[in-house]
């Protein structure tokens, strides 16, 4: 299971994208994301595309990795791809499928929608792939520091989305371990109504809970043992600094964004 | 990088009515290998004999009757091998310690009065009190989990029990009185015990047949006396030799005499010792010297 | 050298402790009092549910005693103490993984020192320091999914000494690594125990964890049943039983031999009974040699 998640792990190269302030990463992701909603012709896509092979390249990651992170979506691609192919009716029509025809206009949404969403996981990925995830829970409690003005704690979230990212793998281990255990009891779905089946689903959650809640206490303890106080002020292990880098890369993102914003006008 | 498989072309063949133990340290294998004693996981390669269940590899392609044949054998299979995970107090899920024991009967087609008898024997069996069956497992105390648990699993009555680390967490004399039950089991009641553990010591007492994993391979496979013989093999699969097995190697060495044919316990050990000193002594003491220095070599 | 006697400063002092479970007052400890010297490696043991972890959560401040008075490094715990007294106390617990806070294993090493507020490059260079000390440095960016159990326990070890603390806890500490691991932890330990800066309080049901305390108590049902050094405690039968400990094999062989009429003494470690086994024969063969020389004479 670990070995299938791609997505959401660091990977140690030397780059100056990995140097980078995890809040000027974000804020381009921002930016890129604009960018991405009005990408809606061939000429965006290429715009787009270009760009973002050029900051994978500066990642020194081999495409690869990238590659994997995209590959759990593909079915979801294929699925809009289709789609439009299906019921998108604009431009020449091209060739016909039994009761469907497909069209240049269903052809080029469909790429497009495709090429959208392959750009935006893959820059997505370079994030988690360039930044420790510790920094980047950092930079997301830096980031939302204006929203102290009305009760939010940054810092709370932060630890809190921490932790969850830290304990999402070890519980879906235990109920994994959980399933096998009543499998081996001789547990058998198939055959069983639907309300049945419900129930015992439902019931194999109790020992998940009861689990994740020993362990929520187990390390509360840890971290109070450890002079967590709620509220306290605290230190990092980096100092988040914004250099002019930080700021060259984040206007570097303006370019395919009002590449984009052109063509899209014109 | 490790590589992914588990296990790798491991062949072990283990008897009936037996009390195996798995040996491995964290990482060997041996968990993999248990999940294949009940079909949990099955072979990519090679196949799998258990009592008159076989089991080939599975490929993924197979076509729906063949499907449908494996999905019957596993439930067979999965009715005669109960499999005992680590920490299997952490599974329990019903209101009740009595609904919990009568699970695995009731998934495996018996009536619920049967269910209801099989799940007063097994906790019969681990010594848990009957007014105990009525209460919700999560009041009872932890030793008292472990062993309500274990009769979950005893519950459908199967042939073959494969327990993983059953004694991690519990205090020493808790630890000796589950095994001390696991061997009476094989000896009066016919089971075939299998335990995945990387304490050698305790299970040394019992155990008639081991079996040492390392790197997914079967490295020794056999009686005691086998491990006695092969120590660097158990050392280099990362098990920790107990003291008992120590001071037999030792011993051995310093006196020239060969090593016992299998473990022996304190009653035995003694005896065997005293037979080296008694030896020892008819040689008179003319080799003193030697085995002053053979002592100082050995606590260097 | 001077003949002068070191009073060894305490590291803990409890003093009449009451402590009971929250709903029902029902005593979990019930009037303990105990001295912890400085630098001392005490051994706690006791059956489950005989108060050993909740003296250590009272040392460490998590529970709070119902009376008596708990005083650590000379400071008296109460609410407003808590905080300073933590500073100077790691605590080890059972669980490897749920003792892990971090994303990687440098964020979990840099939590406590993040609470106290230390400046980052303090931070990352102690890091870099007990990483080393703990050879886990390879392994400071990986995430604990990746990590074996004997791995996170060190690095639980590795986070506590980060915060440079006086006195360390160890809760069960290796009751749920494997034999090697065990091993290497207990290794830890006593590498700590040499430096003679900490105090180390390990709560455990092993008996060779134990054996390397210089002295251990044994609860049982809220009280101290039993306090002195390893060897002349763990050598009493009702003792252990009360413990649930069972009689290791080394003293079950030495019994055995006695009763066979080879006297030696109980010892615990096979290093000993052989050390007793070669002090046996060059007894018993000095009187055949001079036997054998009295005869030829």
């Amino acid at each position: 299971m670990r070995t299938r998640m791609v997505f959401g792990r660091y990977i140690d190269r030397d780059s100056w994208i990995h140097r980078l302030d995890p809040r000027s990463k974000m804020t381009a992701m921002l930016l890129f994301m604009c960018a991405i909603f009005l990408t809606d012709s061939y000429a965006a896509v290429l715009v787009m595309l270009t760009f973002s092979l050029f900051m994978i390249k500066s990642t020194n990651i081999p495409l690869s990795y990238f590659a994997r992170a995209v590959k759990p979506l593909l079915f979801i691609i294929l699925f809009i791809v289709i789609f439009h192919l299906a019921f998108e009716r604009g431009g020449a029509r091209f060739i016909d499928v039994g009761p469907f025809a497909i069209y240049a206009g269903g052809l080029e949404k469909g790429l497009i929608s495709a090429a959208r969403m392959v750009i935006f996981v893959a820059l997505a990925a370079m994030i988690s792939f360039t930044t420790e995830p510790d920094r980047l829970t950092q930079g997301l409690g830096s980031m939302m520091k204006p929203l102290r003005a009305v009760g939010f704690h940054p810092e709370k979230a932060a630890l809190m989305v921490g932790i969850a990212l830290r304990f999402i793998p070890t519980i879906f281990e235990e109920a994994e371990r959980i399933w096998k255990a009543q499998l081996s009891r001789g547990l058998d779905l198939t055959g069983k109504p639907l309300k049945q089946r419900a129930r015992l689903i439902l019931s194999l959650m109790v020992p998940v809970m009861a689990g994740a809640f020993r362990r929520a206490i187990e390390l509360a303890d840890s971290m109070e043992a450890r002079g967590y106080r709620l509220g306290a002020p605290r230190s990092a292990i980096h100092t988040l600094s914004w250099k002019a880098r930080d700021t060259v890369f984040l206007l570097l993102f303006l370019v395919p964004l009002a590449s984009v914003v052109v063509i899209s006008i014109n | 990088m490790f590589s992914r498989l588990g296990l790798s072309d491991l062949t072990v063949t283990l008897k009936e009515k037996s009390f195996t133990a798995i040996i491995g340290a964290s990482g060997s294998g041996k968990s993999t290998m248990l999940q294949h004693l009940n079909g949990l996981l099955q072979p990519a390669e090679g196949s799998l004999a258990i009592l008159n269940f076989h089991l080939g590899p599975n490929t993924g392609k197979n076509g729906r009757s063949e499907r449908k044949l494996r999905a019957r054998t596993l439930a067979g299979l999965r009715k005669r091998v109960g499999l005992v995970f680590q920490f299997p107090e952490q599974q329990l899920f019903e209101a009740t310690v009595q609904d919990d024991l009568q699970f695995g009967p009731l998934n495996f087609g018996y009536s619920k009065q049967e269910a209801a008898e099989l799940a007063r024997k097994a906790a019969a069996l681990l010594g848990l009190d009957d007014s105990l069956l009525q209460r919700s497992p999560f009041e009872l105390s932890g030793g008292q989990m472990r062993k309500a648990a274990i009769a979950a699993v005893l519950a459908a009555d199967p042939d073959i029990i494969v327990l993983d680390e059953p004694t991690s967490g519990l205090d020493q004399e808790s630890r000796k009185e589950l095994l001390e039950l696991l061997h009476n089991l094989s000896r009066l009641q016919g089971k075939t015990i299998i335990i995945v553990t990387h304490r050698l010591e305790e299970v040394l007492p019992y155990a008639d047949q081991y079996v040492v994993i390392h790197h997914g391979k079967a490295v020794v496979q056999g009686n005691s006396g086998l491990l006695l013989r092969q120590p660097e093999l158990l050392a280099e699969a990362g098990i920790v030799l107990p003291p008992s097995i120590r001071l037999m190697l030792a011993l051995s060495e310093q006196f020239h005499a060969p090593l016992p044919e299998e473990y022996l316990n304190p009653e035995k050990a003694a005896a065997w010792i005293k037979g080296l000193l008694l030896n020892n002594a008819a040689m008179s003491g003319g080799d003193l010297y030697a085995y002053k220095n053979g002592v100082r070599a050995i606590h260097r | 050298m001077r003949d002068i006697k070191r009073v060894e400063p305490l590291a803990v002092l409890l003093s009449r402790v009451t402590i009971g479970l929250p709903f029902s007052g029902a005593p979990v400890l019930s009037d303990i009092s105990l001295e912890i010297p400085a630098g001392q490696w005490l051994g706690i043991t006791g059956m489950n549910g005989s108060g050993k972890s909740t003296l250590l959560r009272l040392i460490s401040g998590l529970l709070l005693a119902d009376e008596g008075s708990v005083t650590i490094n000379g400071l008296t715990l109460a609410e407003d103490t808590v905080w300073e007294i933590r500073k100077g106390i790691g605590f080890v617990f059972a669980s490897p993984d749920n003792q892990f806070v971090g994303q990687t294993v440098a964020e979990d090493i840099a939590f406590g020192m993040a609470n106290r507020c230390l400046e980052p490059e303090a931070i990352r260079s102690r890091i870099h320091q007990y990483a080393e000390l703990l050879s886990i440095t390879d392994l400071l960016g990986r995430h604990p999914s990746s990590l074996s159990g004997g791995q996170k326990q060190r690095v639980a070890i590795a986070s506590v000494l980060a915060m440079e603390p006086r006195i360390i806890l160890f809760d069960e500490a290796t009751s749920m690594l494997d034999e090697g691991s065990r091993r290497e932890v207990l290794g830890i330990m006593k590498q700590l125990h040499a430096v003679n800066r900490y105090t180390l309080i390990t709560v455990t049901h092993d008996t060779d964890e134990l054996l390397e305390a210089e002295r251990i108590i044994m609860l049982a049902d809220g009280s101290v049943i039993g306090d002195g050094s390893p060897e002349e405690l763990l050598i009493r039968d009702e003792w252990r039983s009360k413990c649930r400990l069972q009689t290791p094999y080394m003293l079950q062989l030495c019994r055995e031999l006695q009763r066979q009429g080879i006297g030696i003494s109980e010892r615990f470690t096979e290093e000993e009974v052989q050390k007793e086994l070669w002090a046996f024969i060059s007894k018993t063969s000095l009187t055949n040699t001079r036997m054998a020389s009295c005869s030829r004479g």
